[in-house]
């Protein structure tokens, strides 16, 4: 009835007070009745995802995939959700769910092939912004991810510049050119325009694709020069050459392979410095 | 530089030119590092030089690369390395014409 406020139905309750009255319970539930309070919250959540994976559909990927993907998001906020945080479920279901479609549509649309070193470093920084978002439950700035990473700013700058900046950036444009409704800049898109290094994203990512290529082929080399089960006598002889020679040769491919490890994964300052000792050496 | 011995020392000279894999990737390695620091310090012309060089350097590669002998005892398939040095240029390609096509537009403008 309008006017009485003495005691709300369980109907009446907000979603987000719903949501949390289910996880509750779902944290001390086990077997067939976590399975169905999962079913209860999933279901009371479609909305959610359908509203966020409609944002999306510039992408050109059929509603249902991105919907699907954003269950995805909505069953790992559930599977991390703290209630023991001040976060409301809704905000945060909403960061992942938007986080896996975004995701799903850069995989699909990739056309550079993410180094993995990119990709790890990717899901170092998700699993520690998501942290921060259900702590703080506001997404973190570039200091306070920094710290929570244990990097300087500086360093965590230089690393996400180095992300996969380019598929984001060419969706994120797409999306502002046709989206009526665009969503606030992220924290890389801030960081990206604020990037000053004189390196456009796209062609970073490029030198770091070929740079990767080029280390694979180089691991494969040595890789087979190493296993292949011949003895460095048996290969200086194929070769022409000593077993010495062939000794300096996998010295030589082995250094070459550490410093290019370390050429990908090292922030600019860090190679700076390797650079100058191996120059030094 | 290759350590080849050959019946004929002239042509030894000529295979060294024609470097082994290693060695290629070696020298592509610290050219598209020099070219990173070069491009960061605002050099786009540098960098794209020292991407050019690289691209050279995979194309004496690979219309020589059937006589590398590295790619015999490693073993790697000749048409799987090709292809890997072809995706290895293909980038660095689009990097420099990106780079020439900044500089263009840059040019334009009065």
């Amino acid at each position: 009835m309008p006017g009485d406020s003495r005691a709300a139905p369980s109907w009446a309750l907000p979603p987000d007070a719903e949501n949390e009255e289910i996880l509750a319970r779902l944290a001390s539930a086990t077997g067939p009745e976590r399975a169905a309070l999962e079913e209860q919250v999933v279901a009371r959540n479609v909305g959610l995802v359908k509203s966020i994976a409609l944002r999306f559909t510039y992408s050109g990927e059929p509603l249902d995939d991105l919907i699907q993907a954003g269950y995805i998001g909505l069953l790992n906020a559930m599977a991390n959700f703290n209630l023991a945080r001040n976060t409301k479920f809704s905000t945060y279901a909403s960061h992942l769910v938007q986080g896996e479609i975004r995701h799903y549509i850069r995989d699909r649309h990739t056309t550079i092939r993410i180094p993995q070193w990119v990709q790890s470093m990717n899901r170092r920084i998700k699993e520690a912004e998501e942290a921060f978002f259900q702590d703080a439950g506001h997404p973190p700035t570039l200091e306070e991810l920094a710290r929570s990473l244990d990097l300087t700013p500086e360093q965590l700058a230089a690393v996400l510049r180095g992300r996969d900046a380019m598929t984001y950036v060419s969706i994120d444009r797409e999306r502002r050119a046709s989206d009526p409704n665009p969503t606030p800049p992220t924290l890389e898109e801030v960081l990206h325009d604020r990037a000053g290094d004189g390196m456009p994203h796209d062609l970073r990512l490029r030198i770091a694709a070929a740079i990767e290529r080029l280390a694979t082929l180089q691991q494969e080399v040595v890789h087979g020069l190493f296993y292949h089960g011949k003895s460095q006598s048996e290969l200086g002889e194929d070769l022409g050459i000593s077993q010495r020679q062939v000794s300096r040769i996998k010295e030589k491919a082995l250094d070459e392979l550490r410093e290019a490890l370390f050429l990908v994964s090292d922030t600019v300052e860090d190679r700076r410095r390797t650079n100058g000792a191996s120059h030094e050496a | 530089m290759r350590h080849n011995r050959s019946m004929d020392g002239r042509e030894r000279e000529t295979q060294c030119d024609s470097v082994d894999l290693l060695t290629l990737i070696a020298r592509a390695l610290d050219q598209l590092r020099a070219a990173v620091d070069t491009l960061e310090s605002h050099r786009p012309e540098a960098g794209a030089a020292h991407l050019a060089a690289t691209i050279r350097q995979i194309d004496r590669y690979v219309d020589g690369m059937d006589d590398d002998p590295l790619l015999r005892l490693a073993p790697l398939e000749t048409t799987t390395v090709r292809e890997s040095l072809r995706s290895v240029r293909a980038d660095l390609n689009a990097v420099v014409e990106s780079i020439a096509s900044r500089a263009t537009r840059n040019s334009a403008v009065p």
